[in-house]
């Protein structure tokens, strides 16, 4: 199956003490210096008077990064619009790796030093096409063993969980979290 | 895989399905150089796929302009990247959406989109960042539910708007959404409404007197009206045409003050035909409607129309949709009950019920108004929504010229359960239908054409207004503010009781965002009256300016007097020397960087790199002040149009955009003599042959306000046509400071 438009969420650790406009300036700084590899940024849009939605989009050509608070759970969601290469393996690499690259920037930011971190023991997979992956146990035995080798190489361990989101108007999504405390 | 083409084959309409399926065709053929880049852009405007910011390729980051280097190195349109993120608008007729609906455009919006939808003021949604080669299953997917994007855009008949109460409305005289569907699904794809030089919109209201329909402003209007003919009551249409916004603002005028429900559909497709044939098409500047109907007069207009409607080919469908009127209505999905208000109520739920709850005709039902801040909800909220609505009203939801929705058919003992579970979602906000609920465009956001920072200027008034919105005067309460980017209109701020629209100036050697403030609009009355403006303030000054209107309304208003009489009494004189001092006297850049910043925006509003001298912030170059006298003429042009001294008014107008024009020609022409023929020869040699006078999207429109008036001298004595004048000597102005701000520093010959 040539699944394409997935999205990678990474949640903000629970000291987190950020506003969302303090993301704007930063967001306009990575589009000044390019920041993120192998992305065209283009520009920023400001959703925080949405409750529980994307807050602060960092809108790129490969795909967008947004300061998202759905469900009340903040953190750093990338949302993949174009062509992504390779096995299902190295696509959930791909996204994952470009969520990661996002969330290291923030964490190394000046302003917001000591105020943000990211949770690297869990992520959350979402597929954006409910048509070719619907939200059935169908199709999280099809994604198992690629999320599973996903998984293997972002937590450097085999000990965690894939539990998948049931309601059936969500998309396709699965919770990944490591068994081990970093 | 599989495809949403074969998917939703069976359920999509199958002339709907052939024109998604011949847009993706043009999409090919367009990718492999097939179909030429401009034929194209017309394509899939027509079918709702619009272009967004930025999409030149090029972006200002603060620093610099930059290109935005995309892979594809195709074009969509004149000068529009292929892959740039574009936007996509949804028609919805009436504004009229069920839940199942709802719940497709919340998937969309997530798997497309930025899990954002948009309401617009013409009761569409819109999707942003969207890829156009996307666009294809999008259509399908909403085509599967019923829902087109085609003609959302384009030289086409626009969304087909209706007030969103009508048919529970006390005010109304009967309930117009069969005959906007009618219309609506007549007009789609017609043969006769291809072929317009720009876009027609079309508005409903159930009455004269109310705002939500808005008819006074649209290319065609109907207003229902009842009359008894031998004893038994009739039902038709007072059927405006020629009204519009844009630029400069028309009134409609009066058709046909009462036209039966069977010439609804022929009239409008006579009307149609004669537009396409005598409107013009390739001066869009002067290609609506409105301008046709100024030209020939609305008699000659209606004498041409009729002779139209005389040889039109019958069409079984023009009286079809009568049949099924008698059946046509809405069963309440709960049978209903009174508000027991001896009941404990939860918090929030009395100011919510004062804003956004309006009993219905029918006792014992209410109309429920859903308030959205800038008009977004998330595609989370939206299926959330659609499940409130099946719990509470089943498939009564519209949505609102103002950005929000409405449920209809509330059973009032459900309001404070319904309230509860809006509360849940984030969508139980107060202050619907009130100053707080500011209407906006997208502005610099995402639209090509913003100026300024509308969503962000309506977001901080909705902040500070919402904070005192609890000790705030009723009459106030009850104001309306809208705000536009640019002069373009589709913030709708001509209509408000206080306006806004975006423009730029000038200040210390830098731009800074600044707005036009507009006074003298009206909601009421299908939008009776176009405001205009008194002069332009600093952006980050604009909420001074509601305080200090609203409090001189407060504290000087007669008993029960209304804003807009309040406006026309003290006169614009006296509102202008509220806001003047704010007009004037910018902070040195290096003191306050973010009065140089629009609101949201942390970056450098210049837009280009107009380097500024140690001096500069002390610096006003006569240029500046010259300008100002123009602005100066324009606006006492405004007092003498108060006091209907029309000649006067219209020559101080035409003044104005002399001045303004003899101060650019001095950039390169110092000495240039005063006489207007000579001014104007400099000018069009100088400015407009060059097309340095010229916008960027609107080309030489400006140019030809001061070209037309020059050459055909004055305009008629009547307050419409010296109105519009004076807007187009404003908007003139507002150009010539952009022209001199593009200007490079030494073009002194």
């Amino acid at each position: 199956m040539d699944l394409q438009r997935l999205s990678i969420k990474l949640f903000a650790e629970p000291n987190y003490d950020v506003k969302q406009p303090e993301f704007v300036p930063i967001f306009h700084s990575w589009i000044q210096k390019q920041k993120i590899k192998d992305h065209l940024l283009i520009d920023v849009a400001d959703y925080k008077h949405v409750p529980e939605g994307p807050g602060i989009l960092l809108v790129a050509h490969e795909g967008n990064y947004s300061t998202d608070e759905s469900e009340g759970e903040p953190g750093l969601l990338y949302q993949r619009k174009r062509f992504l290469e390779g096995s299902l393996t190295e696509r959930l690499n791909t996204v994952l790796k470009a969520a990661l690259q996002a969330v290291e920037l923030l964490e190394q930011e000046p302003y917001l030093k000591e105020r943000i971190r990211f949770d690297r023991n869990h992520f959350q997979v979402i597929s954006n096409d409910r048509l070719n992956l619907p939200n059935t146990e169908q199709s999280h035995e099809f994604m198992h063993s690629s999320l599973s080798e996903a998984a293997k190489g972002f937590f450097c361990h085999e000990q965690f969980t894939l539990t998948r989101r049931e309601s059936d108007k969500d998309r396709y999504s699965v919770s990944v979290k490591s068994s081990i405390p970093s | 895989m599989k495809n949403w083409k074969e998917q939703l084959s069976a359920e999509i309409p199958a002339d709907w399905g052939k024109e998604i399926d011949i847009f993706e065709t043009q999409i090919e053929l367009r990718k492999l150089g097939k179909l030429d880049e401009k034929i194209f852009a017309e394509t899939r405007l027509r079918r709702g796929v619009y272009g967004q910011r930025y999409d030149n390729g090029q972006r200002h980051d603060g620093v610099e302009t930059r290109e935005l280097a995309y892979p594809s190195g195709l074009f969509k349109g004149p000068e529009t990247v292929w892959d740039a993120p574009g936007m996509l608008r949804i028609k919805i007729p009436f504004g009229g959406v069920t839940p199942d609906q709802l719940d497709v455009l919340a998937e969309v919006a997530e798997e497309y989109s930025n899990g954002i939808l948009h309401v617009t003021t013409r009761q569409d949604f819109q999707f942003h960042y969207v890829h156009i080669e996307e666009t294809p299953d999008i259509m399908r997917r909403l085509a599967a539910v019923g829902i087109t994007t085609r003609e959302a855009c384009g030289n086409s008949i626009r969304n087909i708007t209706a007030c969103p109460t009508a048919g529970v409305c006390s005010g109304e005289s009967f309930d117009v959404t069969p005959y906007a569907k009618a219309l609506a699904d007549f007009l789609l794809g017609h043969p006769d409404c291809q072929d317009f030089g720009r876009k027609v919109k079309i508005a409903f209201s159930g009455c004269q007197s109310e705002a939500c329909g808005l008819v006074m402003m649209h290319d065609i209007g109907a207003i229902a009206v009842k009359k008894t003919l031998k004893g038994k009551e009739v039902h038709g249409f007072s059927y405006y045409v020629g009204g519009g916004l844009g630029t400069v603002p028309y009134q409609a005028k009066l058709f046909d003050s009462f036209l039966p429900p069977e010439e609804l559909l022929p009239i409008t497709q006579a009307i149609a035909r004669v537009f396409g044939r005598l409107g013009e098409k390739r001066n869009r500047a002067t290609a609506r409607l409105k301008f046709l109907v100024a030209k020939l007069g609305i008699d000659e207009f209606r004498r041409l129309v009729l002779e139209e409607r005389a040889i039109l080919p019958e069409d079984a469908r023009w009286t079809s949709f009568l049949d099924e009127l008698p059946a046509y209505g809405e069963t309440p999905l709960k049978s209903s009950v009174e508000l027991d208000e001896s009941k404990p109520q939860p918090e929030g739920f009395a100011e919510w019920y004062h804003t956004n709850v309006k009993a219905q005709k029918q006792p014992g039902y209410s109309v429920a108004t859903v308030a959205l801040p800038l008009g977004d909800l998330s595609s989370d909220q939206t299926r959330k929504l659609a499940e409130v609505a099946r719990k509470y009203v089943g498939e009564s939801v519209r949505t609102t010229v103002e950005q929000n929705f409405v449920l209809r058919w509330v059973s009032e003992a459900d309001l404070p359960d319904l309230y509860q579970d809006l509360r849940r979602i984030g969508l139980s906000d107060s202050g619907a239908n009130t100053i707080v609920d500011v209407t906006a465009c997208p502005g610099t956001d995402t639209c090509k054409l913003g100026i300024s920072s509308s969503r962000g200027l309506a977001e901080e008034l909705h902040t500070r207004l919402a904070e005192k919105s609890f000790q705030m005067d009723e009459a106030v309460r009850n104001l309306r503010i809208k705000v536009s980017g640019c002069f373009n209109s589709c913030g709708q701020h001509h209509v408000a009781d206080i306006g806004f629209f975006g423009n730029s100036r000038t200040l210390n050697g830098y731009k800074v965002p600044h707005f036009q403030v507009v006074l003298g609009g009206q909601w009421k009355e299908n939008a009776g009256a176009f405001g205009m403006p008194i002069g332009a303030v600093p952006s980050k000054r604009i909420p001074e300016v509601v305080n200090r209107i609203t409090d001189h309304y407060v504290l000087n208003r007669k008993l029960q007097e209304s804003f807009l009489d309040f406006t026309a009494r003290i006169g614009k004189q006296e509102l202008r020397s509220l806001i003047e001092n704010l007009m004037k006297n910018a902070p040195a850049h290096e003191e306050s960087p973010e009065f140089y910043h629009d609101w949201g925006d942390t970056r450098e509003f210049t837009l280009g790199d107009r380097g500024t001298g140690e001096c500069a912030g002390e610096v006003v170059t006569s240029t500046e002040f010259d300008l100002a006298d123009a602005e100066r003429e324009v606006f006492e042009a405004q007092l003498e149009l108060e006091k209907k001294n029309y000649m006067l008014a219209d020559a101080l107008a035409y003044q104005s955009m002399l001045g303004a024009s003899r101060t650019l020609i001095k950039q390169q022409y110092f000495d240039v003599p005063e006489p207007p023929d000579i001014v104007v020869n400099e000018f069009t040699k100088r400015f407009v042959d060059t097309k340095l006078f010229f916008d960027k999207y609107a080309q030489g429109k400006f140019a030809r306000y001061l070209l037309n008036r020059h050459q055909h001298g004055p305009v008629p004595a009547d307050p419409d046509s010296v109105h519009q004048l004076i807007d187009q000597a404003q908007l003139f102005i507002d150009a010539a400071h952009a022209c001199y701000s593009r200007l490079p520093e030494n073009t002194l010959s």
